[in-house]
Order: structure tokens, then C-alpha cells, then sequence
């Protein structure tokens, strides 16, 4: 079972220095430099010229490296992005199947030319429309490269005309639909619960874990992070505790003696446990194992370096 | 004369089988003498007596119908040709007669999306009386939760389709004849925060608060305005977003600031017309 670990990812506006320079510090699994909304249209050439330099600079913690292009001017921030060191292109404003044909074509070049090998690229897709979320499905199977898919929830509230309340959630249908069709495409869907999408703040550690716990019951299975503070809050929400380790290690053994001993379905810890439990089982553990080995990655990187 | 910004006659709901032939007679003067007060007028029709409710209410000063019980994109192909025809007749604009179409089974909402581009005449989408044609009934609590699902669900495909999706969220018993002019407001403002603009309504004191629903309050105008200025005092600083305590405002809340100033001027604009065609002054086309 090979697992991704992308559970939190930080976007920087590539066109801040200080915010560049510190950001592999904070531990995100991925950061993500941002190009499009968070660049102001006047520094646009400009940022496209610090792109590489900040690619290296935000891989230095052993985080994945996205940089989130302009739909509108794809290759020309292809172009200034596709460095060794990068993971891939978030995709934002994504309409349409032909959006995500044209971003993989435009890879494929970008790979070829600058000697990367073909098709190894990823795609993290922002739906911001009603037509998108429609669309879904054909969307996220346009390419293979599409590894994660997100609502930006706040465009989508301007795309339908709605001013937000934090008391009323507006994408209840529209997250279930991205999280179903994506999680049964082997897609992973990401974003954050209500109403933190449409009105992001930073919060204490303790509220952030409690929305990023709730994110993660959403299905959602990672946090783009507008924020370093939501990093760790995030991280720890999306690992399995240790206690949930423990008694799906136990759930995995009761369940072999009780298959050893003739029968699918046996009480344990005051639950049933049969076929479905003893599969989560599995994807528990293997989740921590891999959550596991990206935190050594990380911690390595960052040791190396601070040394 | 209420302040409705759409007056629908009714041909479905509250007009009894016998009573629709008499019903229809005259239907065009009525539709005359609502217009020249100033609101849109629709006529809400049967989706299986089309022939019939259509050429009763078919005139130039109609905006469009109301298709109740709409089930197929086969019915709004039978509408549209038949507009198209008493358009041709009565000397109105080819394709100018709007639909809204109100999708009531199971059926229709998952068509929805066909439906909704089944014909450009649609220019809106709504529930109906969904909850009861499907057997939706509310919980001990009051609360429909599955009518959450079908009205967010409506608004995603309205707003996929370029449409407009009409309808409140209501609150057992609220609904119809039974809610106060507080609770239609309350629904008016749910619905507006989940993406509806606008909503039926069957009595004159429940229109001013839906009216107050559905338009921006000057509170969230004068937010809006103060974010936008800010926002863009800092983009053209050379920053991406703005922090006001602990909120983080970016490009996307600046849009869904602008959404606002632009709702709430679209409203005010059609107060003044509305007003305008009240006191008899001359009022451009919409």
C-alpha cells in the first residue's frame, strides 16, 4: 500500500523574501509558491525570475515543492518553475478536462526539455466554480498527474454569489462531491473545514487541531495552509495517534485469530470487528508507517542543515 | 399593491381542477394591469398542461413561466417550441419568454443539470415543493436534512449552468401561508448565505422581509467596501493579502467583497425602478 503524505503544504508568495527564505523551517510536508492570487499582476516577471532560487531554498527541509501557476499564463510559469527540486504545478481556477490536458501537455514539454523524467510531475488541482465542481469527475481523470484536488472555497463563494456566514455552510454538497469522486478516483482530496476555507485566521494550537481533525473526518486527507502557525496543528491531525497504532495493531490480531478460528465477525473493545474494520485497519497503519518515514525525511533534512 | 420584484400568478397550486378553465380566461389582463405596478409577472404552470396554461397567459407584458412538477428535459423542449410559437403569434420577441423551472422528484433533480441547459430560455432553477412530492418529511426536530443536500446541490448546478437558483431555507412548519414575517426573513437570510437570490412567497407581509433577505444589509456593504479599500491599498504596497486580528483577508475575500457592493447596487437599482413605474415615471427595459 503506498501511501501519500502531503498533509499539510504552505503557500508563500514567492515574491516574499523573508516569507521564502524561512518557510522549509516549519515542517509543512509540501510548500507551495505561489505565483497567481498571492503575487501582485505588476511583479509577475519579476517573480517569475525568483522562482528557481526559492525552489531550491524551499527543499531544504525536505518538503515537496509546488509552485501554483497562472492559468492564464501556464507556460510561461511552466517555464520559470520546472527546476530539479520541484514536485509539481498547482492548478488553480481549473474549469474544465482541457484545462488539465493542456497543463500535462505543457509539462511533458517542460520535462522533456529540461531533462526530468517524463511524466513524473504533479498536479495539485483548485476547483473554484460551480462548473467545476459539476465537472469533477472528468476532471480529475484528464491526466495522471493529478494527485490532489481542492475546493478554493473562497473563490466559489464569489463564483455562486455568496457572501459567507459563518454559521451557514454553503459547500456541504460541493465538498462531499470533491471528496467522494476524488477518494474513489485515488485522488486525494484536500481543504479545511468550515468555515475556516471561506475565512482563513489563525487560531491557538488547540482550535487548529480540532478543525484539522475535523477537516480530516470531512475526508479530506491534507491542508493547503495559508499560515506556518497551522502547520503542526495540521500535521498531528492528519498522523494516526499513537493510540489509534495500538489498537489497530490489536484489531489486526484479534481478526487473524478469529479468521484462524472460523469466523469473519468477533467483538473486541466493545466494537464488531470483521472485513471493513480489519481493511481501515491495514490503512491506518500503513499511514503511520508512512507518516513516519516523512517526519525522519524532515528531520534529517533539517538536522543536515542546521548543522 | 405589495413590493414584490416578481408577481407569479398561479395556474397550479392554489387553483382547484374545475375552477382552471375560468382561471385562465382573462389571465393576459391580469398579467397587463400587475406589469404596468411595476414587478416582473410570471405565470406558474403544469408541466402537463402546458397547451393550455400557455396560451392563456402568453402576452408581451409576461416575463416568463414557472413550469411546476417539471420532470424531463422532454417537457421544457414541449415549452420552448410552444413559446416559441405564441411568441411568433402575439408579436413578442423570438425567445424572449424566460422559464424557471421548479424541479419537485427525484427524477428532476438528478436530471438537474440537463434540465438546466435543456434550453436558453431557462434563466432559473427551484425546488418546489420537493420535500413533499418526495417524501421529505421533517424530523421530530423540525429539520428536513436531506433538503440541505438537494437545495446546496440546485445551487451548484444553477450556478453551473449560468442560472439563477430560487428558494429559502425554511424551517418546519415555516412554509407558505404558516410563516411570520420574522421567520420568512430568517429563511431569506439562510438562503442568501447559501447561495439562493431570491424566493417564492405567498402572503403581502412576507415579501418585505424577503426582500430584506435577499439584499445585502448596509452593515455587510460598508465591510465590503472597508476590505476592498484595504485590500487594495495593499496590493498596490506589493502585498498579497491583508490581516485585520486574526483574519487573513486575500484575493479570493476581496472578490466575495466585490460580489457584495455589486448584489447590493444591482438591488437598489431595481428598487428605483420599481419605484419609478409605481409613481408612473418611465422606466427603461430590463
Amino acid at each position: 500500500m503506498s501511501i501519500l503524505v502531503r498533509r499539510s503544504n504552505l503557500m508563500v508568495p514567492v515574491t516574499n523574501e523573508q516569507f521564502v527564505a524561512g518557510a522549509w523551517r516549519h515542517g509543512s510536508d509540501a510548500i507551495t509558491l505561489d505565483l497567481e492570487d498571492g503575487v501582485t499582476p505588476a511583479l509577475r516577471a519579476e517573480a517569475r525570475e525568483l522562482v528557481m532560487d526559492a525552489v531550491y531554498t524551499a527543499g531544504k527541509g525536505a518538503a515537496e515543492v509546488f509552485v501554483r501557476v497562472n492559468k492564464g499564463f501556464l507556460e510561461a510559469d511552466v517555464d520559470a518553475s520546472v527546476w530539479p527540486g520541484l514536485t509539481g504545478i498547482m492548478l488553480p481556477k481549473v474549469e474544465s478536462p482541457e484545462d488539465v490536458i493542456e497543463a500535462s501537455d505543457v509539462l511533458n514539454d517542460a520535462e522533456r526539455s529540461r531533462g526530468i523524467k517524463p511524466g513524473t510531475l504533479r498536479l495539485i488541482l483548485l476547483l473554484e466554480s460551480a462548473n467545476a465542481v459539476m465537472r469533477v469527475r472528468e476532471i480529475i481523470a484528464a491526466s495522471d498527474r493529478v494527485s490532489q484536488v481542492g475546493l478554493d472555497e473562497s473563490d466559489l463563494s464569489a463564483s455562486i454569489g455568496v457572501n459567507p456566514s459563518p454559521e451557514f455552510d454553503p459547500f456541504v454538497y460541493a465538498r462531499g462531491r470533491v471528496a467522494i469522486e476524488a477518494t474513489a478516483a485515488g485522488v486525494q482530496p484536500v481543504g479545511v473545514a468550515y468555515p475556516l476555507t471561506t475565512m482563513p485566521r489563525l487560531l491557538p494550537g488547540e482550535d487548529m487541531l480540532k478543525v484539522a481533525t475535523d477537516s480530516k473526518n470531512l475526508g479530506f486527507k491534507g491542508i493547503i495552509c495559508p499560515h506556518p502557525s497551522w502547520i503542526a496543528s495540521v500535521n498531528t491531525a492528519f498522523t494516526p495517534t499513537e493510540s489509534e497504532v495500538d489498537i489497530y495493531t490489536q484489531v489486526r490480531e484479534v481478526f487473524a485469530q478469529a479468521i484462524a478460528a472460523g469466523t469473519a465477525a468477533v467483538p473486541f473493545a466493545g466494537r464488531m470487528i470483521d472485513v471493513p474494520v480489519d481493511e481501515w485497519a491495514k490503512v491506518v497503519l500503513a499511514t503511520s508507517i508512512a507518516c513516519q518515514l516523512r517526519d525522519t525525511e524532515k528531520q534529517t533534512a533539517l538536522a543536515a542543515t542546521s548543522g | 399593491m405589495s413590493n414584490a420584484d416578481v408577481v407569479l400568478l398561479d395556474l397550479v397550486e392554489f387553483v382547484p381542477e374545475k375552477d382552471k378553465p375560468s382561471a385562465r380566461e382573462g389571465l393576459g389582463d391580469v398579467v397587463r394591469q400587475l406589469r404596468e405596478g411595476g414587478a416582473e409577472v410570471f405565470a406558474q404552470v403544469d408541466s402537463e398542461l402546458l397547451y393550455a396554461d400557455l396560451h392563456a397567459c402568453v402576452c408581451p407584458e409576461l416575463t416568463g413561466i414557472v413550469i411546476a412538477h417539471l420532470e424531463s428535459v422532454a417537457q421544457i423542449e414541449e415549452a420552448d417550441a410552444l413559446l416559441g410559437q405564441l411568441e411568433d403569434e402575439r408579436g413578442i420577441l423570438h425567445g424572449t419568454l424566460e422559464i424557471v423551472a421548479s424541479l419537485e422528484t427525484a427524477e428532476a433533480n438528478q436530471a438537474a443539470s440537463q434540465i438546466a441547459s435543456a434550453s436558453s430560455r431557462i434563466s432559473g432553477l427551484t425546488l418546489g415543493r420537493a420535500e413533499l412530492v418526495m417524501d421529505l418529511r421533517p424530523e421530530p426536530s423540525g429539520e428536513i436534512h436531506l433538503m440541505q443536500y438537494l437545495m446546496q446541490r440546485l445551487i451548484t448546478v444553477a450556478g453551473s449552468a449560468g442560472v439563477t437558483p430560487y428558494g429559502a431555507w425554511w424551517r418546519a412548519p415555516d412554509r407558505g401561508l404558516l410563516a411570520t414575517p420574522e421567520n420568512t426573513g430568517q429563511a431569506a437570510l439562510r438562503g442568501r448565505a447559501i447561495g439562493f437570490k431570491g424566493s417564492f412567497c405567498v402572503l403581502d407581509n412576507q415579501v418585505e422581509p424577503m426582500n430584506q433577505g435577499f439584499t445585502p444589509t448596509a452593515k455587510e456593504v460598508d465591510e465590503a467596501q472597508n476590505l476592498l479599500e484595504e485590500y487594495r491599498a495593499a496590493v498596490s504596497a506589493g502585498a498579497a493579502s491583508i490581516r485585520r486580528g486574526d483574519r487573513i483577508f486575500d484575493a479570493g475575500a476581496s472578490l466575495q467583497a466585490q460580489v457584495v457592493i455589486n448584489r447590493a447596487s444591482a438591488c437598489a437599482v431595481h428598487n428605483k425602478s420599481k419605484a419609478d413605474a409605481k409613481a408612473g415615471r418611465p422606466v427603461p427595459a430590463p
